[in-house]
């Protein structure tokens, strides 16, 4: 009897062990995407500072060389972009449609140019691009903005420090320092109910109170 | 009988013979072609974490962490190395991004104790500092908004308010300038500040109406109003 109960032990937790492995094999889905570039080579290639193409850099390349992608959301990218840009919005990037479109442009050696409102929005979407096996994508280093409805991109200069830190500092050590007061705050009154207590407030609550006699 | 014998042999060492077929096909592991293994998160949730704006902390907070000594708040300076010895934050350390991965700083950069709070001249590099941080799974990490121009136009040089902005401009002129003073700039002068005389702002109330208008409250009276004694009757005098 004890044997058998044994045997009966043995052969049920064998089933639950191959219905876990089962339930485990089937429900084991590789992730869709994956990156096939490492950090390190990505970290290169930002140091490099290659990626980074000014709007006079892209004006040297052939226009059949590029194709400028626009990575504001489809809303800002219908109110203007730049003429033959395509969109694709920063968080569609690993749609299929996109990823196609990405792997097509990788085929034909061309290169993806990706702007946004700034190179820095771009960024995020640059690397994964980049990551996900597609060296040939770069940012163009615009900024983007509408001025009376009308698309407009600045030339920017990215990492430049606006001052000379340490000479500015230095300048400003010796310096005064002003200080402006904080204006006070002012409490609302309680509105007198009926007459005031001063003088003037009485001769108005008398005024009002002669006209209202009067009618 | 020799053959018996023989499986007999065979059976007492078929342990050995088991692990020598496992060792076997261990080796031949290592021989398989490299598959491109995936380091990092997968690119979803990198885009994700890409998209939100969590990791930017303002230049104002960050002073006020600073200036209150936040032990938990570690500041790093991404920018080169002749950057940095030429001005940075006080207390910021140095992790050039051109060895942003390298193993030496790996243990500062990939810990949950602190948060990494990453600067350069702009948010530019620092970002890039981020993403390639975020990539490999490291939490607890930060971007100063703006870098050191930001801090340079708010804390170092902030710019005056206008008359007509709210009170809360002010405020946080006066902190900056308070904040650029603990920086060490400017003397360290606190203007004279004269009390503030509070005036008599009783604002009585008379639940009567006036019958005489034009009288005033006596000046004693008024000074009995003043001490706090809220005497309505006090407020339309001789007639109520």
């Amino acid at each position: 009897m004890k044997e058998l109960e044994k045997t009966k032990r043995i052969s049920i937790s064998a089933v639950i062990f191959l219905l876990v492995i089962v339930i485990a094999l089937l429900t084991y889905r590789r992730p869709k995407h994956l990156f096939s570039t490492d950090s390190k080579t990505t970290l290169n290639e930002m140091l490099g500072k290659d990626y980074i193409i000014s709007s006079n850099g892209l004006k040297a390349l052939d226009t059949s060389s590029y194709i400028l992608i626009d990575i504001r959301s489809s809303y800002e990218y219908n109110k203007g972009h730049f003429p033959k840009a395509i969109n694709i919005a920063n968080n569609e990037v690993l749609n299929d449609e996109n990823i196609q479109l990405l792997n097509s442009l990788s085929e034909d050696k061309k290169i993806a140019v990706l702007y946004g409102v700034n190179p820095n929005d771009a960024l995020g979407t640059w690397m994964t691009i980049y990551q996900l096996g597609h060296p040939n994508s770069k940012i163009l280093s615009v900024e983007t903005k509408y001025v009376d409805k009308v698309f407009v991109a600045n030339d920017l200069q990215i990492e430049q420090p606006i001052v000379n830190y340490a000479a500015t500092l230095d300048s400003l050590k010796s310096k005064k320092i002003v200080v402006i007061e904080t204006p006070k705050k002012i409490e609302k009154k309680e509105a007198p109910e009926g007459c005031g207590s001063g003088r003037k407030k009485e001769k108005k609550c008398s005024r009002r109170r002669m006209l209202i006699s009067t009618f | 009988m020799s053959k018996k014998y023989q499986l007999k042999k065979l059976s007492t060492r078929r342990y050995q013979i088991l692990a020598a077929i496992l060792i076997v096909l261990a080796a031949g592991l290592v021989l398989l072609p490299e598959n491109p293994k995936h380091e990092g998160i997968a690119p979803n949730l990198f885009i994700n974490k890409a998209m939100s704006t969590e990791r930017y902390l303002s230049t104002d907070l960050i002073a006020d962490k600073m200036i209150n000594k936040d032990p938990s708040v570690l500041l790093v300076d991404v920018r080169s190395e002749t950057e940095f010895a030429k001005f940075s934050l006080p207390n910021a350390v140095n992790i050039p991004l051109s060895k942003f991965l390298d193993e030496e700083f790996e243990e500062t950069i990939n810990q949950d104790v602190y948060d990494i709070v990453l600067f350069s001249n702009d948010n530019f590099m620092a970002n890039e500092a981020w993403l390639l941080g975020n990539r490999l799974g490291y939490s607890n990490l930060f971007v100063m908004k703006g870098g050191l121009n930001e801090w340079f136009n708010t804390i170092i040089s902030p710019k005056i308010p206008e008359e007509t902005m709210p009170r809360e401009a002010f405020e946080l002129y006066a902190f900056r300038k308070a904040a650029g003073m603990y920086f060490g700039l400017g003397t360290t002068e606190v203007p004279e500040v004269k009390p503030v005389i509070e005036k008599c702002s009783c604002s009585c109330s008379c639940k009567f109406p006036c019958k005489r208008p034009g009288k005033s409250c006596s000046k004693r009276k008024k000074e009995e109003k003043c001490s706090g004694r809220r005497l309505l009757i006090y407020c339309c005098p001789l007639d109520y």
